[in-house]
């Protein structure tokens, strides 16, 4: 491999993987808890075009407040989930729901054909792009099976 | 100064990339630095930003939300990974988007500070950090290094020293 496409070496540290081994399966998931649930609540305000400042003034918060819900460090009480929930608009439950998937192919095709033969009928390898569907930015966005040219007739 | 950047093998989840540097003559990065300098101390809190750390390599990413920024320069991506409501320990690191972010050091913020400017513990791992993110950041703008083509990696020569 040349220098150009050299990674960076893998390092394996003692201490963290101590420390680490430390954290127990509950401890984990509470802090799996609160990420999950500050990222969902960001994307929900985003999804209603709010900025922070916004979503604040519509529960009658500081939106040093918000930054903390957001942080995925902070212990939601019940109220303030319902509190959440009513200026959403959706039920309390649907803070919970992972995002709905959103696919974005960013794939670009180009096909350059010189000479064709008028009867050949063309078809995109339906596997060529079953496996190309893959989001870099967003990994658990990622949906197998759609083609994103169905079929292609040149003639 | 000079330095290598180093991939952290025991975050090997698909969000996130997490490097950290170690620094010439030292065996271990300066996130390890972090964790042994205050393990006994702060060892709750290091477990937490640990499990955080795990749940932003393998779930998550590394979304805006969960960092604190303009700690450093405008523009140079130093951030510090937001406290737990009752800690105070600061861990310094440079965020590149959801995809990839780079573990420094940090300390506890001491009661009645504002900033870190005020403490020369946080002040000398601050500065650290926005040295080795202008570092980067020139080295991406020569093309010496470069991101991979899905973001996640950074490829070239991630051995830096002072006298370049």
């Amino acid at each position: 491999m040349n220098e150009k496409n050299k990674k960076a070496r893998k390092y394996s540290s003692k201490i963290l993987g101590e420390l680490l081994d430390e954290v127990t399966p509950a401890e984990q998931l509470k802090t799996n808890t609160k990420m999950t649930l500050a990222a969902r609540l960001g994307d929900l305000i985003s999804a209603k075009g709010w900025g922070k400042s916004e979503f604040a003034d519509k529960i009658n918060k500081n939106p040093s407040e918000i930054t903390k819900w957001l942080s995925g460090t902070h212990n939601f009480t019940i109220d303030t989930l319902a509190e959440i929930a009513m200026v959403l608009k959706m039920p309390v439950v649907e803070l919970f729901v992972p995002a709905q998937v959103q696919v974005v192919n960013k794939v670009q095709v180009v096909v350059t054909v010189n000479e064709v033969e008028p009867s050949i009928k063309y078809d995109t390898p339906r596997v060529l792009f079953s496996s190309s569907h893959y989001s870099f930015y967003n990994k658990e966005s990622v949906v197998h099976g759609y083609p994103l040219i169905t079929s292609r007739h040149l003639s | 100064v000079n330095y290598e950047i180093v991939e952290l093998e025991k975050y090997s989840g698909i969000q996130t990339t997490i490097y950290s540097v170690i620094m010439d003559q030292e065996d271990s990065t300066l996130f390890d630095e972090f964790l042994n300098k205050y393990k006994t101390d702060y060892r709750t809190e290091l477990k937490s930003i640990l499990s955080r750390l795990k749940e932003i390599n393998h779930t998550t990413g590394a979304r805006e939300q969960f960092f604190k920024h303009d700690e450093g320069k405008p523009g140079d991506g130093v951030c510090a990974l937001y406290d737990e409501p009752d800690s105070k320990l600061r861990l310094y690191c440079i965020r590149y988007g959801k995809v990839a972010i780079l573990l420094g050091s940090g300390g506890p913020k001491p009661p009645g500070i504002r900033a870190w400017q005020d403490d020369p513990t946080l002040a000398k791992e601050m500065e650290k950090m926005i040295e080795i993110s202008k570092d980067i950041t020139k080295r991406l703008q020569s093309g010496d290094i470069r991101w991979s083509k899905d973001g996640t990696q950074l490829l070239g020569n991630l051995t830096f020293s002072d006298n370049e």
